[in-house]
């Protein structure tokens, strides 16, 4: 079925077009590295002041940057697509690319867990207070997933080629 | 040139995972180093002005770290492709975009972030707006290495 669901994604016009063009795959990645440091340094400052470093920086202001986050994050999901259509089956048959959307997904229900459970606390984190255990495990686990996430970003292309 | 013939140059180039594992590195210190000066700059520009910059100073330690990552990794990448990447323009002003940030980024460490005034004066936010400038001018400079360098 995913396979069906791959191959009918193949030879859209746009798809072909990132594919086929002289300059725009290069442009998408130097903008999906763009769109990597404005995601990851939002959510790095706020996960390392959970976790202690700088403590005296308060939390509110550090998590009042999601839009920050979001604006990176939105810039990689276009184009991260746009890297997707243009060849959706070879995408799809990659471990590196499966591990990376399921550690995307993972990072995602870690954040949603972190605005439900926790972020009504971060007033109460201003200078110098120790944000809560629950709320370290949250962040922790946040930097390991984002890590993970370039990390097997990064790996995609040698699984392409071992295939 | 010699540095390509180096046993570390050779398992690097040759290797499905040699390369790409420096380049992992690469990325991971990108995102620390790019990312916490982002925040630092918007910061100096006038953006959540309640975070003290005197405390974002602390982020410092892993601006740096990020900064020793990619120079170590970037170091055996040019190793590996010594010859392509002397002679690509774009490594030139990816080199060149590297060190205006990096000096800017220890200008900023020791005299703007020192201070804790909620205001910063027009001089920091200058330095701030050239700091994002080279480290945007230093990735897409990276990018294009792989692209546009001349064969050889």
């Amino acid at each position: 079925m995913l396979q069906g669901f791959l191959e009918s994604l193949v030879g859209t016009s746009i798809g072909t077009t990132v594919k086929t063009s002289s300059w725009i795959f290069q442009t998408l990645e130097a903008l999906h590295f763009i769109g990597l440091a404005t995601l990851i340094g939002g959510i790095a400052a706020l996960d390392l002041r959970v976790l202690g470093v700088a403590k005296r920086l308060p939390v509110a202001p550090l998590h009042k940057l999601l839009p920050l986050v979001f604006i990176g994050f939105g810039i990689n999901l276009i184009t991260g697509v746009l890297f997707f259509l243009s060849d959706p089956v070879g995408y799809g048959d990659n471990p590196s690319f499966m591990l990376k959307m399921v550690f995307i997904l993972l990072a995602g229900l870690n954040a949603l867990w972190f605005e439900l459970k926790l972020a009504k606390h971060v007033e109460e984190w201003g200078p110098g207070v120790d944000a809560s255990t629950h709320a370290k495990i949250v962040c922790g686990l946040s930097l390991f997933l984002w890590a993970g996430i370039i990390t097997a970003g990064r790996l995609l292309p040698s699984f392409a080629a071992l295939l | 040139m010699m540095l390509e013939n180096l046993d570390l140059s050779q398992w690097v180039l040759g290797s499905i995972w040699g390369y790409p594992i420096f380049l992992t590195f690469h990325s991971l210190g990108l995102g620390l180093l790019v990312g916490l000066l982002l925040i630092i700059d918007l910061r100096v520009l006038g953006f959540a002005k309640p975070l003290p910059l005197s405390e974002l100073r602390k982020l410092m330690p892993y601006v740096w770290f990020g900064f020793v990552l990619n120079a170590i990794s970037g170091v055996v990448l040019f190793m590996a492709d010594a010859t392509k990447d002397f002679y690509s323009n774009s490594f030139r002003w990816k080199m060149l975009s590297i060190l205006i940030g990096l000096v800017v980024a220890v200008t900023l460490n020791g005299t703007v972030l020192r201070e804790d005034t909620k205001d910063t004066p027009p001089m920091a936010k200058i330095l701030a707006t050239v700091s994002l400038l080279s480290w945007v001018g230093a990735i897409v400079s990276g990018r294009l290495i792989a692209y546009l360098s001349p064969p050889i």
